[in-house]
């Protein structure tokens, strides 16, 4: 069934010392609520935070929340799936209305990330990995990728420069969305030389630590009113998430498994712009050869090459600037992907504008995939 | 509303009472100590593993190390002492020592004692050590202001110092140094300089702390930037301009802490001063952030070159947090006090390069059991 995405509210991704979890959440919420007129008829709120427990000291922040923003009554419930946790809240909501459990949904993505030190953040942020295998050795949260880069560097003799070019389109991407944590532009080569966090990944290829929080109206055929667009599919998998168990690493297979989920039960052609999941410039080239968009290898020369940016063929891939520059406020990222998308479609995204853009394709995945979400969303 | 109000109350009340400025005083001696020591950055790089790139963006070259038999209190010392030359007064006629420092010798004595009785002040004195992490010694400046001008005093003698701690391998290794500065304050007569006028600004900002019984202090990381250092200091700034009526480029120089070569240029350019007013106030560069001394010696440094007339703008800061700011007017009297000690210029050129392991020992990082 579908179901419509009516009204949304962002808030710039960054350090906001001087606001709390809740803070940050009845901002964007009452963003969303002015958008749609009234908090009336709103029966459901679908919080979505990985970190709360651990950044916030709170647990059933949705419960908490519901009353601090004054809609005390309704059900809550708070998703979490690392960071798939947005996207995953934005599939429960649907689910929700398609059950008719619910008519109107809030769902809020919010995160905090610098209530500590960072060396906490990172120690939290190594919890998105296996732990048996992972935190246990206090092996660190960009280990991974590091591996998987190594590895694809390898495998298909694809120099690093070449991968940099990635990041580069992010930043550019991300000057001109005034909801992104870096808004500047970097140099290609700058890349290499910023510091090492896990050879060979380097600061500049590492999603940037920053708190977020993004809100959806997500409502019925029956009760919107106004809609910014629709989401017409989502699909997910879960998947082994762990590169060493996997015959084929350089695939997400949970990733592949949702995405021709989704291409079974709806036309995945003629996509004008995708939101994906970067959290380390490597993710990106897997992720659009795991769905077919570059051939396996391939996709970093395509990006060199100015494929998916402004100037390229369409897809358009990030136009927020992605979890690189944009930021990653893990628990609301997949929010901020559907708001994003949802304003894209109906014109009012106030970065970087995807010509005509009527169909979007959301990806989000945790860590290198034991959770992946892909969302199809179409103009109304 | 109720925020606007108070500002325009503030505003006609600076402007009707005009004579009302101060209270004021006079900088009679100023003095520096630089310990001989320098590591430079790199080898710390080195030793951590850190990138070049982790210190380059600094604006830090070496930092100054304090020998193994230095610490705090005979750095104090050595500053005082070039401020008493130059100050030309008994030291008995000093009548209170404030000792700024966050690395004092002992938790409980007083180090302001040794000093003064080192110094030939003791025993008609008013002596105390002053805790506000690197604004301690502008504290005792400040607070030494007031009681000359009301007479309780008739000189007084304000020293920062310090030989910072940083936990091994932490980001504050890179900066945390150790050097002096001192002043006597006392009446606007026959001063050097004048502090016409100063404005405090302090608010309960945790972004830099160490408990009584830890070695090291720990900091809350970009916490220290935006919400700490540049919150205070340009709140303080500009509480000063306003009731002053001085405008940015009033002044011939600048000087603000510097916990690194970037912050204070940061700063002084956002608040509208631009790089000549602070070139001369910077000492950061060169030796590291020496804390408690920071901006003082910034100061020490521009009074050592300043001419009768100029003006200067003076604005430390302490973690915690809060931030002073002085208004300066230097008079004739300075010119014949300068070539009594050493300058700041004469330390900074005294040095000695030295590796990690010298340093390690000069700063007790090697545990020996005696």
């Amino acid at each position: 069934m579908v179901v419509y995405i009516e009204g949304v509210g962002l808030t710039k991704v960054g350090r906001h010392y001087g606001l709390s979890i809740k803070d940050l959440a009845a901002q964007v919420a009452f963003n969303a609520i002015e958008q749609v007129g009234e908090p009336e008829g709103i029966d459901y709120l679908i919080f979505s935070s990985a970190l709360a427990p651990l950044q916030d000291n709170q647990l059933d922040i949705a419960g908490y929340v519901s009353s601090y923003i004054g809609l005390r009554g309704i059900r809550a419930l708070n998703v979490e799936a690392g960071e798939a946790s947005g996207l995953a809240a934005i599939s429960i909501a649907k689910s929700l209305l398609e059950s008719h459990q619910a008519d109107k949904v809030l769902v809020i993505g919010a995160e905090k990330l610098t209530e500590y030190v960072s060396s906490k953040a990172y120690k939290q942020l190594q919890m998105l990995y296996d732990s048996d295998l992972r935190s246990f050795y206090n092996i660190g949260f960009a280990a991974d990728a590091a591996l998987l880069m190594r590895l694809y560097m390898n495998t298909y003799d694809v120099d690093r420069e070449t991968l940099s070019y990635w990041p580069a389109l992010m930043h550019s991407n991300a000057k001109e969305n005034p909801y992104a944590m870096l808004r500047f532009a970097i140099k290609p080569d700058r890349v290499s030389k910023s510091q090492i966090l896990a050879d060979p990944i380097t600061l500049l290829d590492a999603y940037p630590i920053g708190d977020g929080a993004a809100a959806v109206i997500v409502s019925s055929k029956d009760v919107v009113k106004a809609p910014l667009a629709k989401v017409t599919a989502i699909e997910s998998s879960t998947g082994l998430g762990e590169i060493e168990l996997l015959d084929d690493p350089l695939i997400f297979d949970s990733l592949l498994n949702a995405y021709r989920k989704l291409s079974s039960i709806a036309d995945v052609s003629q996509i004008d712009f995708m939101e994906i999941h970067d959290s380390f410039t490597i993710v990106a080239p897997i992720i659009l050869e795991s769905i077919g968009l570059a051939e396996r290898g391939k996709a970093p020369e395509l990006i060199a090459e100015g494929h998916f940016s402004l100037n390229g063929d369409k897809p358009l891939i990030n136009p927020s600037g992605g979890l690189k520059a944009r930021g990653h406020p893990i628990g609301a990222t997949g929010v901020y992907q559907v708001a994003e998308s949802a304003l894209q479609i109906s014109g009012e995204f106030s970065g970087i504008k995807v010509d005509n853009a009527r169909r979007g394709l959301v990806i989000s995945l945790n860590g290198l995939g034991s959770n992946s979400y892909v969302a199809l969303l179409e103009g109304v | 509303m109720t925020k606007r109000f108070y500002i325009a109350i503030f505003k006609i009340n600076a402007r009707r009472c005009w004579h009302l400025h101060g209270p004021k005083a006079g900088i009679h001696g100023w003095g520096a100590y630089i310990p001989i020591y320098r590591l430079p950055l790199s080898e710390i790089a080195k030793v951590w593993g850190w990138s070049p790139g982790q210190y380059e963006g600094l604006d830090v070259v070496e930092k100054a190390v304090a020998s193994s038999d230095e610490d705090s209190v005979t750095m104090a010392y050595e500053a005082a002492l070039n401020a008493i030359k130059r100050a030309r007064i008994e030291p008995k006629k000093i009548g209170a020592i404030f000792f700024g420092t966050e690395s004092k010798p002992y938790a409980v004595k007083p180090s302001a004692t040794i000093i003064g009785e080192a110094l030939g002040i003791t025993p008609y004195t008013m002596a105390s050590d002053m805790e506000f992490a690197c604004r301690a010694g502008s504290e005792g400046l400040r607070s030494l202001i007031g009681m000359v001008d009301s007479g309780l005093i008739e000189f007084g003698l304000a020293i920062g110092s310090d030989t910072a701690q940083a936990n091994p391998g932490d980001v504050l290794e890179f900066t945390a140094a150790s050097g002096a500065a001192a002043f006597v304050i006392g009446p606007s007569e026959n001063a050097s300089a004048i502090v016409e006028d100063s404005v405090t600004f302090v608010t309960d900002t945790p972004d830099f702390w160490r408990r009584a019984t830890q070695p090291y202090p720990l900091h809350g990381e970009g916490f220290t930037g935006e919400p700490a250092y540049f919150y205070h200091i340009e709140n303080a700034v500009r509480a000063l301009l306003e009731k002053t009526g001085l405008k940015p480029g009033d002044f011939d120089y600048a000087i603000f802490h510097q916990p690194n070569g970037k912050f204070p240029v940061k700063v002084g350019k956002g608040l509208g001063f631009t790089i000549d007013q602070m070139k001369d106030g910077l000492v950061t560069p060169m030796i590291g952030n020496t804390y408690n001394a920071s901006a003082l010696m910034g100061l020490a440094k521009v009074l050592d070159k300043a001419r009768p007339g100029e003006k200067i703008l003076l604005a430390p800061f302490g973690s915690g947090a809060g931030s002073d700011a002085y208004y300066i007017r230097v008079t004739d009297s300075i010119e014949e006090r300068k070539a009594l000690a050493p300058s700041v210029g004469d330390y900074l050129d005294r040095k000695v390069l030295i590796d990690y392991g010298m340093y390690s020992k000069a700063r007790s990082i090697i545990h020996v059991i005696k």
